[in-house]
């Protein structure tokens, strides 16, 4: 033991020198090279090959080249073999005389040539490579320059050493997660002295963030919830279940590890942020920090840098681990056959990726038409034609439920009458992008069928921009999502695309009062693809770092007058308010208090009724009109669902979230500061 | 940094400062300090006395912009108490260490450092020497949160003294110390009075204000019972003290009796063989312990830090001279006023070579015993009198 004392203490004053430095730069730049650049050069090659391959099959030499593979299984280029022997006897070509697939036959030629070891989802883009590489490259010399060294080692002499010890003991699967607990961790340590070292300017707010960043590592309660979370993250993937489909697999990993990555990081906030300003209040300590040059705003700014950073440090390893898994896991194999194909597209199509969504434009009643519907629906009724004056209110909710009966009626095709087949045509607009991309648009339907068994399929048929000759038909399952693929060049020019949606079921007279297709609002929709899934990753990332940030915010602006439990509490509810505020807000549109015209006053019970649900209904309003913002920000949900998030979203996020609401409450932080007398408190506790 | 002698000599000024503590409905709790008005002039070593309760601190969190003044007027360097940029001059260290556990000695005054804009080079120099001061350079490494009252009351004397302050607020800053402790503190105090800095000192320890303040402030119930000078308050005109050799022969006495009695028409009052003070002779036991190289666990103190008595040379002096023109400039900015005259004087100050400051501090030390030997300062005065009544009785 003494022996590893001395010899860590050695290690420890070495690698404070600039000799040793440089050379440790050297040896590690060496070794990273050694291993990126015959990666690099094999993948480019690669890639060479399989472009040459490729035109060769779809040339006009392809069938010479196609009979060449299938009696010898080789393929000679430029004086190098490509193929395999078994592919020897193997049909390239069809009747035509053309190659059946160039593509698939592009990779059976090459899959001999595939280098095999660089990891496969390396190999997939030759950019990644560049990234990993620089990514590992910048790793060891930061760690060398912040005399990181011995961390660095003893991470990976405990890496390697459980790697192996726990796979020969059977335990391959806790391996990998202690070795995933040993990389996030050195990292976390990484980035937390990178964070020492920008805010080393001796700047008053830089020293208190700095402060933070030292108490979170310090600190019982920031370093449970840090535990937590590098366990939780390693965990994940080992719980996966590998029999389900790769789709369902990949979205449970997005959705778990980023799930519970913010919300570490959200608790994390939320109680290092209290504490941070409450206890510093309540133990004095800021009796010395506000005596020396600090502004209040600039203590408050420092605290909320601090765990600023701290979250992007949390945010960057988790999202780090988060994408290389993806990156690995996309390259996994899948079942085989048609079902395996399908599910590895479903990955590509609509969960690796960034889509943009478009939905049909409805018609809407005129003011005029939709009074005129109101006038004939009071006359209609009796009760109502008798009233001398109808209210306000009950005319504004007849004018609501026409319009929306109006839109419902769009939404509804009758089912076949009478040999008449019934049709509806919905217009999307917008699609130049996708039009410009060229990538297939996913056309997504569900559609309920009047009291259809949902076991039972029913028929419908499409038609593209009223053209016959794209007609198809479609089985779908009530209250089921279905998918089906449209061409972009169905596009119009001016950026349009037409379906119109056939009901096919034919009840019968027996079943006549069934058979009525009809959507909810966003039932149909036009996805397609604007960005790749890397870019809208980061954005998610970004997103959430945002969220976190105001979270950060508002527990030190209320810790300046509340004490750790009360400022907890209060910052917890709000974020939980406002992480439901999109579910209050459909919940508003069903709760209102009783109009006070509809009972008597001089109930107390009733009385008392009113004023409870007058006052929870404010309460809702307020918190969906504050919080709206925050709740509807779900970079999870959309990454998972393959959807785009814009810079736009990102910015408006930024300037609301991160910049006028964070601001606000460290506005409120200052003015209470200021007002507040710091040395007035005389209790410990 | 200095500040402009000529525009803000008085560093502290109360006008009928008042502070009234109420509870949540408003009703007066307490009436902690009460129309209390006094002036700290810059260079002044100012002592506030006055038993637990009588105002001391909360007029010290007063001045530190801590709490709100009730009534009547405040002023720190000519500005407001709260403002920010006083601060950067002023040194504080509470009745309590308030620091953070977590933290280790080297870097707590690093953090305090840095509150303060200074820059590495001169935050790692002052931190060695505040350590090496305060007799923590063995315990650099260890969290604050593990230390005792003692080692902590030495942390925060340091973290004060981070930024050389031109103004020092220390309030009990001898509580929890041992007698060595106490006796660093006060030949600290006499070092930087030499050098010009304000000193308010808040203790209800007697002797320790009587040693080394200038002036001095009786609080009690709030309000001010007595204020002056040290010789101004305790100076007693009815007696004399001859501090003379052993008197052998008790003739002697009756003959110096007769003497009395002829020419100042009074008597000997009484006669005592004089002993050395505890504080004293514990110190030379220590000292001589010290000599002998006896081992001890406990905390080792040293010499006043060099920086704090205006030496601080080579890099560490351009880094210092770097961040006095930022500040300088910072401060021109804010309207503080300051002497660029009185700037240069330091800084030819600072630059004097090692063999004056050799000098000067010997003469610092020479300076000093007269200062804390009260009998023969005693004396001194009254040869200097006596010597006076001769040449103006010529």
């Amino acid at each position: 033991m003494r022996t590893l004392l001395a010899l860590h203490r050695r290690l420890h004053l070495w690698q404070q020198k600039k000799s040793s430095r440089w050379i440790l730069s050297g040896l590690l730049s060496i070794l990273v090279l050694i291993l990126v650049v015959p990666a690099l050069l094999s993948t480019y090659q690669l890639y060479e090959d399989r472009e040459e391959i490729f035109s060769l099959l779809v040339g006009p030499d392809q069938r010479i080249v196609a009979e060449q593979l299938q009696e010898t299984g080789f393929v000679t280029i430029d004086g190098r073999m490509f193929g395999d022997e078994r592919l020897k006897g193997f049909t390239f070509l069809t009747e035509e005389g053309t190659v059946i697939n160039p593509a698939d036959a592009t990779s059976l030629v090459l899959s001999s040539s595939i280098p095999r070891w660089i990891p496969a989802w390396l190999l997939r883009d030759p950019n990644m490579i560049w990234i990993a590489g620089g990514v590992a490259l910048g790793w060891c010399l930061i760690s060398v320059w912040l005399s990181l060294l011995l961390p660095f080692i003893y991470s990976i002499v405990l890496g390697t050493s459980s790697w192996f010890v726990l796979r020969a003991l059977g335990f391959p699967n806790l391996s990998m997660v202690l070795v995933g607990m040993c990389i996030l961790g050195y990292s976390y340590h990484l980035l937390l002295q990178i964070f020492n070292f920008l805010f080393s300017s001796p700047k008053q707010a830089f020293a208190i963030a700095r402060g933070v960043l030292l108490e979170a590592t310090r600190t019982k309660m920031s370093i449970a919830f840090l535990s937590i979370l590098l366990v939780v993250l390693p965990l994940i993937p080992i719980l996966l279940d590998p029999e389900s489909p790769l789709r369902h697999r990949v979205q449970t990993m997005l959705s778990r590890s980023l799930g519970a990555t913010f919300i570490i990081a959200a608790f994390l906030t939320v109680f290092l942020g209290c504490a941070t300003v409450a206890f510093e209040i309540r133990d004095r300590q800021i009796w010395q920090v506000l005596t020396k040059p600090v502004s209040k705003f600039g203590y408050l700014f420092g605290k909320w840098l601090g765990i600023v950073s701290l979250n992007f440090a949390i945010l960057t390893i988790a999202g780090l681990s988060v994408f290389m898994y993806m990156q690995y896991l996309r390259t996994t194999p899948v079942a085989e056959g048609l079902q395996g194909d399908l599910d590895r597209l479903a990955v590509e199509e609509e969960v690796l990726t960034a889509r943009e969504r478009s939905l049909p434009k409805f018609e809407v009643l005129t003011n005029e038409q939709v009074a005129s519907r109101v006038e004939t629906m009071i006359d209609a009724d009796d009760e109502l034609r008798e009233e001398d004056q109808i209210r306000v209110q009950l005319r504004q909710k007849l004018r609501d439920e026409v319009q929306e009966q109006y839109l419902a009626q769009q939404r509804s095709i009758p089912a076949n009458r009478d040999g008449t087949i019934y049709s509806h045509t919905y217009t999307f607009s917008g699609l130049q992008q996708a039009k410009e991309m060229g990538t297939p648009l996913a056309f997504r339907y569900k559609f309920f069928i009047g009291a259809a068994d949902e076991q039972e399929t029913y028929d419908a048929g499409f038609v593209y921009n009223n053209d016959p000759a794209t007609r198809h038909l479609v089985t779908y399952v009530p209250t089921m999502t279905h998918v089906t693929m449209v061409p972009a060049y169905l596009i119009t020019d001016d950026g349009k695309l037409s379906i119109t949606i056939y009901n096919l079921f034919d009840p019968g007279s027996e079943y006549y009062y069934k058979g009525t297709m009809s959507f909810d609002k966003d039932g149909i929709q036009l996805l397609y693809r604007v960005g790749n899934f890397e870019s809208n990753f980061f954005r998610a990332i970004l997103v959430l770092l945002i969220k976190l940030s105001f979270l950060a915010a508002l527990a030190i602006a209320v810790s300046t007058f509340l004490s750790f439990p009360v400022a907890c509490m209060i910052t917890l509810t709000v974020f939980a308010s406002a992480t439901l505020s999109p579910y209050l807000t459909q919940s508003l549109d069903y709760y209102f208090p009783p109009s006070t015209e509809d009972f008597d006053f001089s109930q107390i019970g009733i009385t008392i009724q009113w004023a409870f649900e007058s006052v929870v209904h404010a309460i809702a309003t307020a918190i969906v009109f504050c919080l709206d913002g925050f709740g509807s920000q779900r970079p999870a949900t959309q990454l998972v669902n393959g959807m785009l998030i814009t810079w736009g979203t990102v910015l408006k996020g930024f300037v609301t979230i991160g910049v006028v609401w964070s601001g606000v409450a460290l506005a409120i932080g200052t003015f209470v500061l200021r007002k507040r007398q710091l040395a007035i408190y005389s209790g410990k506790g | 940094m200095a500040i402009s002698n000529n525009t803000i000599e008085t560093v502290v000024e109360t006008v009928g400062l008042t502070k009234i503590f109420r509870d949540f409905w408003m009703r007066t709790k307490a009436t902690a300090v009460d129309g209390v008005s006094f002036q700290i002039q810059k260079g002044e070593l100012f002592g506030l006395l006055g038993p637990n309760g009588s105002g001391k601190s909360t007029t010290i969190k007063l001045i530190l912009g801590l709490l709100n003044i009730t009534k009547g007027r405040l002023t720190v360097f000519g500005r407001e108490p709260h403002d920010v940029a006083v601060k950067r001059f002023i040194g504080f260290l509470p009745e309590e260490s308030y620091l953070y556990p977590y933290l280790n000695c080297n870097e707590t005054l690093d953090y305090y450092g840095r509150l303060y804009g200074i820059a590495r080079k001169v935050r790692k120099r002052r931190s060695e020497e505040l350590l090496d001061m305060v007799g923590l350079t063995q315990v650099a490494h260890r969290h604050v949160g593990e230390f005792s009252k003692g080692m902590m009351r030495r942390i925060g004397l340091a973290q004060a003294l981070m930024n050389d302050p031109e103004f020092l607020i220390l309030d009990e800053p001898t509580s929890g110390l041992d007698p060595i402790g106490t006796r660093q503190v006060k030949d600290l105090l006499v070092e930087l009075k030499r050098r010009g800095k304000t000193i308010l000192l808040s203790s209800h320890l007697l002797a320790d204000v009587e040693d080394v303040c200038d002036r001095m402030t009786i609080l009690y119930g709030g309000k001010i019972h007595a204020q002056g000078t040290a010789d101004e308050l305790l100076l007693d005109s009815e007696h004399t003290i001859l501090r003379i050799p052993r008197i052998q022969n008790d003739g002697t006495i009756e003959k110096i009796d007769s003497i009395l009695q002829a020419n100042e028409g009074s008597s000997i009052e009484s006669v005592n063989q004089p002993r050395q003070n505890l504080e004293s002779f514990f110190i030379q036991i220590v000292d001589r312990a010290r000599e002998a190289k006896i081992e001890t666990s406990g905390v080792k103190g040293g010499a006043t830090a060099p920086f704090l008595k205006g030496d601080e040379g080579g890099d560490v002096l351009i880094d210092k001279l770097v961040d006095q023109s930022a500040d300088f400039a910072k401060a021109l900015e804010e309207d503080i006023e300051v002497e660029t005259e009185v700037q240069d004087a330091e800084v030819l100050d600072l630059l004097v070579s090692a063999e004056e400051q050799a000098t000067r501090a010997t003469e610092a030390t020479s300076t000093q015993s007269i200062s804390t030997d009260a009998d023969s300062s005693v004396i001194d005065s009254l040869l200097e009198d006596s010597d006076d009544e001769q040449q103006e009785s010529k």
